[in-house]
Order: C-alpha cells, then structure tokens, then sequence
C-alpha cells in the first residue's frame, strides 16, 4: 500500500458522491485490527488464553470455537471484554469513524471499534440479534452497530457470539438474516463500503455476502484494502466482473482522508452539515447539550450560530446558481444560507409578520394565540417565514426553531425541551416557526402545550387562505398572490443584483407569471448565467423526457444478477431497457418513467413526500438497479433526508407538481388511482402510531378528503378510497388506529355527502350498512389503541363512534323509527361523546357533535317533549362543564353558534308542570336540571358575580337541596350544585383568576368534598381533571394532607394533555375560613443544581413541598429557613408561594 | 487551598517524571521512556502571570511535543485500569493545550471553534481566582499554582497507568501495541534527515529543509498514520517527499474553473473539477496557451457527447 496516490480516481470520486448522498453503511470484518499493526491481538490474547498455546502467526476466529472458554462462557466473555477494553482503537479507525455514518455492520465480536464512533453529536446503538429492529435503523445520530455474529457484551445468550462450532453454524443463519436487512436500508441510492474483511478468514464467508451485495445496483457496494490474497476469491471476482462490487487497494481511511483533503466530503462533522452546536443569547453563547441537540432535532431545527454565519466566499456563476437553487428549495424547506445572502425577495407581508413576531417576543404577556401566516400555493409564506425566522434569530437575542413541513408531526415535548433548556439558559421567549400549511388548530394546540408547562413562547404557523375570526384577525397575515406595481419595481432590482440582464426578464415573464410568480420565476432563469442572454428555457415536458430517455439506457433488474449479467455477456440474452414503455402495473399506456413521476407528484402537489420505500414497493419491480441515475441531471425531483434517516422523493414545489398531474394524468380518476396503489402498499412494522409510512398515508388521505380544500373534486372517488383502506386491512393485515379513524370518517363522509346530494346512488339501505362497517371497524380500532392506553387517540376514535352512531340514528328517523329506538340510539352516541371528553378535555369535538346529533333529532318529531328534554338537559350540561372548566381556550363563535343553533331547535321546548312530574315518575332528573338552571338564570362565566346573580344561584342551590333524593344518581343536577354553591361562596366562577382564596368553613369543604366525591363516582365526562383538582384541594383543606398529595400526583399525570396556561397556573392557595392565605413556614429541603426545583419541608403539615427558584428574589440554601410563605395548587400539584407575590395579586382576599 | 509552592509542586512533577520514564524504559523494547529531552528551559514563577503562561507553555511542550505518544497512549489506557474516572485527567490534557492558545495566539472570535476555547479558558480562570481576566499577583499566583497541581496529579495518573501495566495479564500484548504505535510516529527530525537525503538525490541541496518540511509535516503524518503496520518509514516517506518537490514543481494552468464555465456556459459542479484535471494533465505533458486548452477541453467534450448513450 503506498503512502500517496498522486490522482484520485473516478470510482473514488464516484464513491464520495455516494457517501455524501448516503445512505452509507461500513461493513467491517474481522481482520479489521490487523490493519493497523499486521496481527490481531485482541484475537491473539484470546487464543493464547483458551488453548494453552502461543497463537499462530495468521491465527483467526475458528480457532476460539470449541477451546475451554466455552466451558464457562460467562467467565470467559467478561474476561475476553476486560481484554477488549485494554487495546486501544487503531488511528485509522479513528478516521473511519468520523464519517457520519448511517449504520454499522461488523462481523468481529470485539468492540474495540465501537469507541471510534462515538463522539458527541453521536449516539451508539449496539444491535445484536434479530429480535430487534429498529425504528430509525438509519439515524446518523443514532448509530445503529449490528453485531453479526454477536458480541462479547451482548447481555443475553442469543446475543453473545458463538464459543462452539454447532453455536456457530446457528449464529450464522442469523448473520445472514441480519445482512439481508442492507440492501433495504441501502436503497438505491446509497453505498456500502466494507473494511477489514478478508473472505476466507471471516465468518461471514464470501458466500453468504456475495448474494446480499448482488441485490444492490452496479458500483453501491466498494471492497477497501484489496490485497492479493483477496483478489483470488471467485465470489469477489464475479461481483467485480458483474460491476457490483468495486474494488479499491488503499484502504478506507485513506480513501475518506483524501477526499476529506480534496473537498469531496467532510470528516469529523455532524450528520447534517457542520452543525454548530452553540447558540447566541444577547451577547452570550451557550452550548448546546448533545443530548437536546439530538432530541429536538427529531422534530425542528434549532436555528443556531452556523446557520446565521456568514456563507462561504463565491463566484458570480455558483452565485447564480445558488440563487437558482433557493427560488426552487426555499419553498420547501429553508436555505439559511441562502438568507444571509440576500436571496429572498422580501414582499410586503413579511415586514407585517415581522413586526407582529417582535412585539410579541418583547411583549411582557405570553402570547395566548398563534400567529398564522395564510395564503394560497406560491405566494412566498415558506421563504417569508424562513427569512423572518433568520433575522430575529440573527438578532442573537431569541432562540428559534422552525419546523419544516414534513410527513411526521413534531413530538411536542422535543419543542418544550428546547424551550425549557433555553430558558434555563437566561432566554426569554423562544420563537417557534411551524411552516406547517396545516389547520390552525394544530398550532394552538402546540401553543397551548408549550404553555401549560410555563414555557414563554411565541407560535408562527403556516395555512392555506382561511377566513379568520373577527376577534382574532390580528393574529392572521395574508400572504397576497398579486404583486403590486410598487413590489415589480423593486423585484427588478432585486434581480439585478444576480445579473444586470434579469431586469428585462421580469418586463418580458411577468405577464406569464401568475399568481405563483415564486416558482414562475425560478423556471423561467437559465441554468446559467451565460445561458440567459440566449434566452434558454426549461420546460416541465423536458424533465420528464429527459427520465425517459435515460430509462432505456438502463439495464432492467432481471440483469442485474451476476448471473444474468454473465448470461448477457455470452450473448445469451438480450439487454431490454429498465422502463419498460409497454409494461405497467397501472395502466398500460403509462410509461414506468412517468409512473415514478406519477407517484411522486400525485401527492407532491398536497405538499408531501413519499417515503422512499413506499415508492419503490408501489413501483412493484424491487429495487430495480441505478434507480438514482433516473434523476441524475434532473432536479424536478429531489429526495431529502430526514433526522432519523428517512428518505423521502418530492417535487421541487407543489406548484410544479400540480402543473405535471395535470399535464400528464387523465384526470381525478388517475390521481385516485395512483393514491390507492400508495395506501395499498403501507407497511406499518413500527410500535407508533405514526411512523413515517402511516403519517404519509394519513395526510395523503386528508389532502383528498372531504374536509380539504379539494374535496369537491375528490368526493366521487371515496367509496374506492374507502374499500383501499378496507383491503389494506384485511387482506394486507395492517391495522393501525389512525387509518381506521381515516376509514370510519371517510365512510360516514360517504354517507353524509349521499343524504345530501344523491352523489353516489345509494339506497338508504346501503347507508346503514356502510354505517355498521364504519362502527365496526372504530371498534375494532379501541381494541388496537386500548393495547397503547393513548388517551388522546381513543378520544378521537370515540368521538368518530359517538358521530357514527348519530348518523345511523338520524338516518332511521326517515324511516319511522321509534321514539324509544330513537333515543336509545342517541344515549349511546352521547355516552361515546362524555367517555371522548373525559380522555381528553381539549376535544371540543365532542360538544361539537353532541350539539350536531341534538339539534337534528330536536328538528324532528319523532321523539315525545319528555325526552327532548332529557337531550336539551345534556346539551346544557356540556355546554356548562366546557364553560366551567375551559372558559379561556373554548372556541367561542363555534361554540356560539352551536348554542343559538340548538336555541332555535329546543325553541318551542317547555318545561310544564305536566312533563316535569312525568319526568320525575320515570327516574329523570332533568327536569330538576332544567328548572335549577332557569333559577339560576345567565350566571356570568368571565367575571365576578353581581349580588343578585349571587342570590339567584342560592336559591338555585337550595331548590336542589330540597331535591337531593331525586338527583343524588344524576351527574348533571350534582355538578350543577356544585358549581352554583360555589359561586354563591365565593362570588367568582371556579378557576377564575390565579391564588383566589376560600372563604369556606370545614362543613363548607366538607360538603364540597361529598358532592365531589359523587361526582367522580361517576364515569365519563365526570373524570375530569378539574373535578379531581377541586377534590384534591378540599382534602387538603380538610386536614388530609396526605391524601391531597397523592390526588395531585395522580392529576399531574392524567393533565399531561391539558392545554394552556391552566396545567400551571396557581389557582387557589391553601386558605382559612376567612378567605385569608395561610402563611407557613419551613425548611429548604432540596435544591437542584441543573434546573429551578427544589423543595421545602413545612412543618405545620409535615410534608415537602415543591418550590421555584424563580420564585423568590434570592436563592435558597438547602437548610435554609423561608417563613410566611403561601402553598398554592397547579394542576402539576401543590407549590411553595412566596408571600409577597400572593400579596400583589388583585384576586387574594383579605 | 493548597499552601505548597510552585517551586515545590514542580520538585514534585520531576520527580513523577523521572519515575514515569524509568518504569517504562524497562517496559519497552527499545529502552526508551516517556520524556524526551525538552530544550525549553523549567519555568520561572515570578512574577507570577509570566510563571502560569510560561508554565502552560512548558507543560504543552511535555504533553505534546516530548512526550506525544505515550502520553497521549497512557491518557487513553486511564479509563481501562478505572483511574481519573472523573474525567479530570482529560480535562487537564485539553485544557494546557486550550490555555496555550487562549494566552499565545489571536483568536478570531467569530469562529465558533475558538469561541468555544476562550469560554473554557475563562471559565477555569474564573473558577480559580474569581475572575475570567486575573489581573493581580494573588490572582495569577492561585491560577499558577492550580495548573501545578493539576499537572501533578495527572502525571501521578501516569504513574499509577503504567504500574498496572506492568501488572497486567496481557501486559506482552499491550507493550507490542505501544511499541507499535511508537513505531508509527515520526517526529519532524525524522524527516528532516530524510528530506536532507532526497534533496541530495535530486540535486536541491540548497533547500531549506525546515521550512520545507513545515509546509507538508502534517499532511505526510495524517498519511502515514492510515498505513497498515508494515511499512516502511524509509520508503513510504521518500515517496511522500518526492511528491511533495514535483507538486511544488507544477506551474499554475493559464485557465481556471471560471473560464471553463464561462467558456461552455456550465454551471458549477463534479465537471468543471474534471475538466481542469484534465486540462492539468495535458499542460504539464505539452504546454499550451489558454485558448489551447480550452480548444482540447472542447474536443473532449464533444467526444464524450458522441460516446453518450443514444437515447431514441
């Protein structure tokens, strides 16, 4: 081997383009360490130890097999481990392992070599059985290292590595099994180098890999440090001769250090470029911890020092072309680069966001809304909101994450560990920016996450034009589609910057430009700057040209086998192009090139990437070989990697793709088509639900569905979406909650649409069928997500199943169904419509269609006034419960709406004296219900209580005193109480305002405890965290301490989804008869050196108490004595309280 | 707070020393120890700023130059025999070479790297004496003498590496593994005699060798680091050093990159490197003018356009 090849060769520059592009995978085999000293002394310390003898000169791994260590090979692994530890790895390792690999696979058993791949962006995951596959088996930051062969630290015996010859020829069957994972994870696109490996010394014999390295394309697979001894083996010559496997004499390392050296690639740099790992916070710089780092980047990117640096130095051409590349990227994903040098055109709405984003960030309140930045395809919102989220962070005064659109929704902890890191670190508010395009929901829902964990932040997201409510138009942004005059006079001279002769491209496209002048603009640039003077155009026809053509020029899969490869050789069998134009699994006309771009724009122009597995299993041939030459020189189709190692094929932009669907597909018809051929060949092998596959499928499905902005288009292909889902079920196996709710929904959207327009041609009959399989398959769904306990899912299954049911309820109305019938019917969707409430209390969803399902059947006659009342009872039994609890983040107008709706529908309802007897006689009490309620008449929900309102809820409270026997089985008149006494009490509504104190005797609490206690006897809706907080406080106040404590330990692990600002706002304070705050004082008991926590001991109720550090002016000592200080109660539990800040607050009662 | 002198806790760090390199003299094949002879004079320690940077200095000289590979190796065996579990050993290591940099070079803060080394400095100066910028004597004497005994204890971890060594079940092993990572490394002075006898050999015996050599040193160690064990020193480093005189025999081509793209209206990328390899080659095989080669590059692509696929 020499020390310096002068050139580089092409397969050497052919292999940094593949490990670049990746994904990249080493192979190490067992002869690894004697390349660093020409003798394997880890193997040699072994043998010398377990056969009594010197070892051989060229000793290898068969002779540790049937030697005295397999006598007791648990002292003799931990020994051969110790062993392990004391040699250090090889230097040329070193260099190896500084690549940002994607995975690992080693046939030694060692793990010396493990500790060159870790460093500190990384984590290593030793893999070593079958057993187990993981979820990321691509992840840079989690470095897979598959063991083949076992290793001496695998902690079971299965995962140890053989000490016997019979262990292992078993050993070997799972090596193989391992290897056939590569060619999946490899992809057409990636690489495979292997190191170390000498085939007739390994245990992974020639034999066994040569099949694996054949189902890869030519050139994937690059055997390093080939000697002579090597180049005899027949397998290897096949492969080389096949051009499957190329061969390299010098070793990796050096081939890596070279390309490092010559600015092919980067060594010694984090997975996704040279991350920074550092953050600028008014003139400070804090540095990222790995393992944030590497948590949070699952879900955004942290916009850190690297990505506000100045770029690199260029030439006017690579300018260009850079510029080029971000009009094209920029509006899928941000070019931060790009930013900083002043490629995005700034159009007049980002100067709105941008002022609106400051004065929130600088604002002393917490933002309680989102901001959303709305607007149709091509506007400029992703380059807007990149470019906003750029200058504030290069401000370095607030932190920012920008979440990118992606098929994975962000977790939402990964954010607020983020937040909560950097504020830990002295920011103030972080900015997050979600390009999402998603409904405004989900950002409030993010917000409101953030918030009730008492992080500060401020919420910028992205949608489609929407009309925004009137109370809320502040926070929504249009992103115009028009250019104004004022906004192509400067576009002009933005150009110019680029190149003087842009100007007069603007005067001559604009017109041809449209609405999406973004993306109009990129296709009308040259690919060079010399190009634009002989005025060049690109046309989308010629993309897809350009991938035909190439496709003939490659070899179909059938010869790509070394053997068929020889076969051809001898002329024993004609080459055919890979792309067959006459054969397709769609649609015979349709060429396999425009298949790929079928699949891939169909549900690009929703915005959304395709896995790159899907892709490949729905194109039906495998992994046919130079997949990735298809779109070499093309760049209407880009692939992106994600965090995790998830490939994914998109379009360059939405706006392109539609243009293409269009162009090149026959209509909606063939756009289902393509959309079904997807969903059908889902794989769901992840324990998630949302694993990148399902996600895509989800958001595939919603992009078409009724509720999206297309949906009149789509709406005749449902059935046929439908029965894809149903197929994928039962005949492919998959059952994931999440396709199953997509299911039910589009079923009973079928339904609906049918009711109202005839679309589909259904009897009534085929309605109620369609309506039973809905139901069944959202039962089945609770049995597949009541295995995960994910209450959140269950709430919106159960929500889905309460709607169903009203459906099928409401269609028998047409056929004469009985009242009784009927009703039964509506108690059994109302029930699903609590149980959906009481799992997850942010689902307004099911007061939605509890309102939906009443004002129907309240609109028909079918039912008599005794139960009409009943449902009119529940009705306001809902209303009053979302009213009492969740006042601040109710959707008020739809809410609203709701109400008068259902007003005008019960308007003719009337309590008689007659009805209310009748209701009485039949156990029910609603009629209790209603008449406590018109006592009590319109009790404010936002403010305090004027004296006369105070009076009419005692009267209203003493009414259902008098009636306690009649109620005391009725959650509805029991809550009611509840909440009218207190008012009366306390003048204010329940959770109103921060550290309120009680005015409440101990046969007060009491009595408060004992509704309470009925209250949560009951199921559903009546579990609710709100009840439990009140519980919790009246044992308290009760002298049950020990009891209160555990309530509220319990509640903060059932209000982990409660949204807003209440998970952690301090209520009420532990408070006397008077209404006055108990002062207590206590000892610092423990104070945390990393975080804000700490706790005190307080005497008084022999109990620690959690406290803040930020809470009190100076730091507290743990042993420390703090006095006069209040205990308040979050739903996160009771919280030292200093006096003073109580003291402050308008609400304390004195 | 530790009372003993500087001057004392040096005594103690030679002592160390001195032990260090007569166990592992016994320990190696060819005899030697840890330490080479070090040509920077022991510090001063007064005043006592100049006494810390002069320290740093000659602690860097030892850790880096004098005992480059064996520390570096016994650094890395600490862990194995479970001693300086606290990292402290590693902190110690890095930070004499961050504080060498921090006090003797400009560091351009806008580089992340370096900002990175003044947060370390100042954050250990400011554990030390209270302030991230010691300005009096009390200030520097505290820093001095908290390297000195920082240094202590990380030789002491040395020491009690290598006695475990000595001890080891696979001591044999582990000795060849040192021995041959000695073997590996070759100080500057290696390469000048080697260099002297190449400059000889081609007639350039009016080179300067030093600055010669300061201008390849670390790439010809990068390179012979990822060389398998058996080669020779002798041979691999005259083949470097040859190739480093015809590299520096090249003239510059009369085109660049910008030309080419000019030329044939290409964009950046793999190509415009191609090109100008090959406009490389056939400059230093025959010469040319610019427009020569440009003329050559043409025909090349043309030909490589005719050799494309037909695409019907």
């Amino acid at each position: 081997m020499n020390a310096q090849s002068s050139k580089i060769t092409t397969e050497s520059k052919d292999f940094y383009q593949q490990l670049v592009r990746g994904p990249a995978f080493l192979l190490l085999g067992q002869s690894y360490l004697e390349l660093q000293g020409n003798s394997n002394q880890f193997l040699n310390e072994v043998v010398r130890k377990y056969t009594s003898e010197t070892a051989p000169e060229s000793c290898t791994y068969n002779d540790i097999l049937n030697t005295t260590a397999s006598k007791q090979p648990g002292a003799a692994l931990a020994w051969m481990q110790q062993r392990s530890e004391r040699f250090t790895t090889p230097q040329w390792l070193n260099t190896v392992g500084s690549f940002a690999w994607n995975g690992i696979y080693s046939s030694t058993i060692d793990d010396i070599w493990i500790r060159a791949f870790k460093n500190d962006w990384r984590d290593i995951h030793m893999l070593f059985d079958e057993k187990y596959k993981p979820l990321d088996p691509r992840n840079r930051h989690r470095l897979h290292c598959t063991f083949l062969f076992g290793g001496i630290g695998g902690p079971d015996a299965g995962e140890q590595p053989p000490l016997t010859k019979m262990e292992w020829l078993k050993r070997k069957q799972v090596a193989v099994g391992l290897m056939r994972r590569l060619p999946e994870l490899i992809s057409p696109l990636g690489v495979l180098a292997i190191e170390g490996y000498v085939p007739g010394k390994d245990w992974l014999s020639a034999e066994d890999l040569a099949p694996i390295i054949d189902d890869l394309a030519d050139g994937q697979a690059h055997l390093f440090s080939m000697s002579d001894e090597i180049a005899q083996d027949p397998y290897i010559i096949a492969l080389r001769d096949s051009g499957k496997l190329v061969l390299h004499y010098e070793s990796l390392a050096s081939c890596l250090q070279r390309g490092d050296d010559a600015g092919f690639l980067r060594l010694g740099v984090r997975a996704e470029e040279e991350r920074s790992e550092s953050i600028q916070l008014e003139g400070e710089v804090v540095l990222l911890p790995k393992e944030v780092k590497n948590q949070v980047s699952r879900s955004a990117i942290i916009i850190d020092d690297l990505a506000i640096q100045s770029p690199k130095a260029l030439s006017d051409e690579a300018l260009y072309v850079e510029f080029r590349a971000f009009l094209a990227e920029s509006s899928s994903k941000p070019n931060w680069s790009g930013y900083s040098r002043g490629f995005a055109f700034q159009r007049p709405f980002e100067i709105t966001l941008h002022a609106a984003m400051e004065s929130r960030l600088r604002g002393k309140a917490s933002a309680d809304k989102p901001i959303i930045l709305h607007g149709q395809t091509g506007t400029g919102k992703t380059v807007c909101l990149g470019a906003v989220a750029f200058k504030i962070r290069k401000q370095g005064v607030f932190p920012v994450l920008f979440i990118e659109r992606r098929s994975k929704k962000p977790v939402f902890s990964d954010i607020e560990l983020f937040c909560k890191w950097i504020e830990d670190q002295g920011a103030t508010c972080t900015l997050v920016v979600w390009d999402g395009m998603l409904d405004v929901g989900q950002y409030d829902e993010l917000l409101q996450y953030l918030r009730s964990r008492g992080r500060r932040v401020v919420v910028v997201g992205s949608s489609y034009r929407v009309d925004c409510p009137e109370e809320e138009r502040g926070c929504f942004i249009e992103a115009s589609a028009k250019l104004t005059t004022d906004e192509v006079s400067s576009l002009k001279h933005f150009l110019k910057k680029f190149d003087a002769s842009l100007e007069s491209l603007v005067d001559r496209e604009i017109a041809r430009w449209g609405d999406n002048f973004l993306v109009a603009m990129y296709r009308s640039l040259p690919y060079t700057r010399r190009a634009i003077r002989s005025g060049l155009e690109r046309e989308v026809g010629f993309t897809v040209r350009k991938i035909e053509d190439k496709s003939k020029t490659i070899r179909r899969r059938a010869m790509a086998t070394t053997m068929s490869h020889a076969l051809w050789k001898a002329g024993l069998i004609v080459d055919k192009p890979a792309l067959d134009i006459s054969a397709s699994d769609i649609d015979e006309e349709v060429s396999h090139a425009n298949q790929i771009i079928r699949f891939v724009m169909v549900p690009s122009q929703f915005g959304l990437k395709v896995p790159l597995e899907l892709l490949l299993r729905a194109l039906g041939q495998g992994y046919f070989e130079n997949f990735h030459h298809l779109f070499q020189d093309v760049d209407l189709v880009q692939w992106d990697e994600d965090n995790l190692g998830n490939i994914f094929i998109r379009s360059r932009n939405p706006w392109e793709a539609r243009r293409i669907v269009e162009a090149n597909l026959g209509g909606y018809r063939d756009e289902i088509n393509c959309i079904s051929k997807l969903v059908e060949e889902i794989k769901d092998d992840s324990s998630s639900l949302d694993s990148p596959e399902i996600q895509f499928a989800v958001d595939l499905l919603r992009s078409v569905g009724p509720n999206s902005a297309v949906a009149e288009s789509y709406k005749v292909y449902l059935v046929e979406i439908a029965d894809t889902l149903l197929h994928l079920r039962h005949e492919r196996g998959i059952s994931n909650p999440r396709l199953m709710l997509q299911e039910a929904t589009i079923l009973r959207d079928i339904v609906r649409i049918e009711r109202y327009s005839q679309t589909y041609g259904l009897s009534n009959e085929d309605c109620e069928k369609l309506l039973c399989r809905a139901e069944d398959v959202l039962s089945d769904a609770l049995d597949v997500v009541s295995r995960s306990r994910n209450d959140k899912m269950t709430s919106m299954i159960l929500v889905e199943l309460g709607a169903t049911k009203a459906s099928k309820a409401l269609g028998s109305m047409s056929e004469a169904i009985d009242g009784r019938d009927l009703f039964s019917q509506y108690k059994q969707s109302r029930d699903c419509l609590f149980r959906a409430r009481g799992l997850d209390p942010n689902n307004f969803y099911s007061i939605d269609a509890l309102c939906w399902i009443a004002r129907e059947i309240l609109k028909s006659n079918t039912l008599d006034g005794i139960e009409k009342l009943e449902i009119e009872a529940d009705v306001l039994h809902a209303f009053e419960m979302a009213e009492a609890e969740d006042f601040e983040l109710l959707p008020k107008e739809r809410l609203n709406r709701r109400r008068m709706e259902l007003g005008a529908a019960m308007g003719n309802l009337d309590l008689s004296d007659d009805a209310f007897e009748e209701l009485k006689k039949l156990g029910s009490a609603a009629g209790f219900y209603i008449r406590a309620s018109e006592l009590a008449g319109t009790i404010p929900v936002d403010s305090e209580l004027s004296d006369s309102d105070r009076a009419r809820c005692a009267s209203s409270v003493s009414y259902l005193e008098n009636a306690r026997e009649y109620i005391v089985k009725d959650p509805r008149c029991l809550y009611l109480m509840l909440r009218l006494w207190w008012l009366s009490k306390t003048g204010k509504p329940i959770f109103y305002g921060s550290r309120q104190t009680t005015p409440f005797s101990k046969d007060d609490w009491q009595f408060v405890f004992s509704l309470l206690s009925e209250l949560l006897s009951f199921a559903d809706v009546h579990q609710s965290s709100s009840l439990k907080y009140l519980y919790g406080l009246a044992q308290f106040h009760l002298g049950d301490a020990i009891g209160s404590f555990e309530t509220y330990r319990e509640l903060s692990r059932e209000s982990e989804f409660l949204q807003g600002m209440r998970r952690i706002a301090r209520r009420y304070l532990a408070s006397d008869s008077n209404g006055i705050a108990i002062k207590y004082d206590g000892i610092v008991q423990w104070a945390a050196q990393d975080t804000n926590k700490g706790e005190i001991f307080i005497s008084k109720i022999q109990r620690r108490v959690a406290y803040d550090k930020r809470d009190f002016l100076s730091e507290l000592r743990k042993g420390q004595t703090v006095s006069s200080v209040h205990i308040a109660f979050s739903f996160l539990g009771p919280i030292v309280d200093p006096a003073l800040r109580s003291k402050s607050h308008k609400g304390e009662q004195r | 707070m530790n009372e003993a002198s500087p001057k004392a806790i040096m005594y103690e760090i030679m002592q160390v020393q001195e032990e260090l390199d007569r166990v592992v003299a016994r320990l190696s094949k060819d005899g030697s120890g840890v330490f080479a002879d070090v040509s920077l004079k022991k510090p001063r320690f007064e005043p006592a700023e100049l006494g810390f940077i002069l320290t740093v200095s000659w602690l860097c000289v030892m850790y880096f130059e004098a005992g480059k590979v064996d520390v570096l190796f016994l650094n890395r065996k600490l862990e194995v025999y479970g001693i300086a579990q606290d990292g402290s050993c590693e902190q110690h290591y890095e930070l004499v070479r961050q504080l060498r940099t921090y006090h003797q070079h400009n560091l351009d803060l806008t580089e992340n790297r370096n900002r990175q080394i003044q947060e370390t400095c100042e954050n250990w100066l400011r554990s030390q004496c209270g302030s991230p910028i010691p300005g009096n004597e009390e200030q520097w004497g505290k820093c001095l003498i908290s390297i000195l005994t920082d240094a202590r204890a990380f030789l002491n971890s040395l020491r009690d590496c290598v006695r475990q060594i000595e001890k080891d079940d696979s001591r044999d092993a582990i000795v060849e593994e040192w021995d041959c990572l000695r073997k590996r490394f070759h100080p500057p002075h290696e390469f000048d005699k080697l260099i002297e006898v190449v400059a000889a050999d081609i007639g350039r015996d009016k080179l300067d060798i030093v600055r010669f050599r300061k201008k390849y040193y670390s790439d010809w160690v990068k390179e012979l680091e990822l060389l398998d064990g058996t080669y020779d020193f002798k041979q691999e480093g005259r083949r470097l050093i040859e190739h480093a005189f015809m590299e520096s025999l090249t003239p510059s081509l009369p085109i660049t990159g910008k030309d080419i793209m000019k030329e044939f209206g290409l964009g950046p990328g793999r190509l415009i490197g191609d090109l100008l390899e090959k406009a490389k080659a056939a400059f230093e095989k025959n010469g040319g003018t610019a427009q020569e080669l440009l003329e050559l590059l043409r025909a090349e692509l043309e030909r490589e356009v005719d050799q494309a696929p037909v695409t019907t």
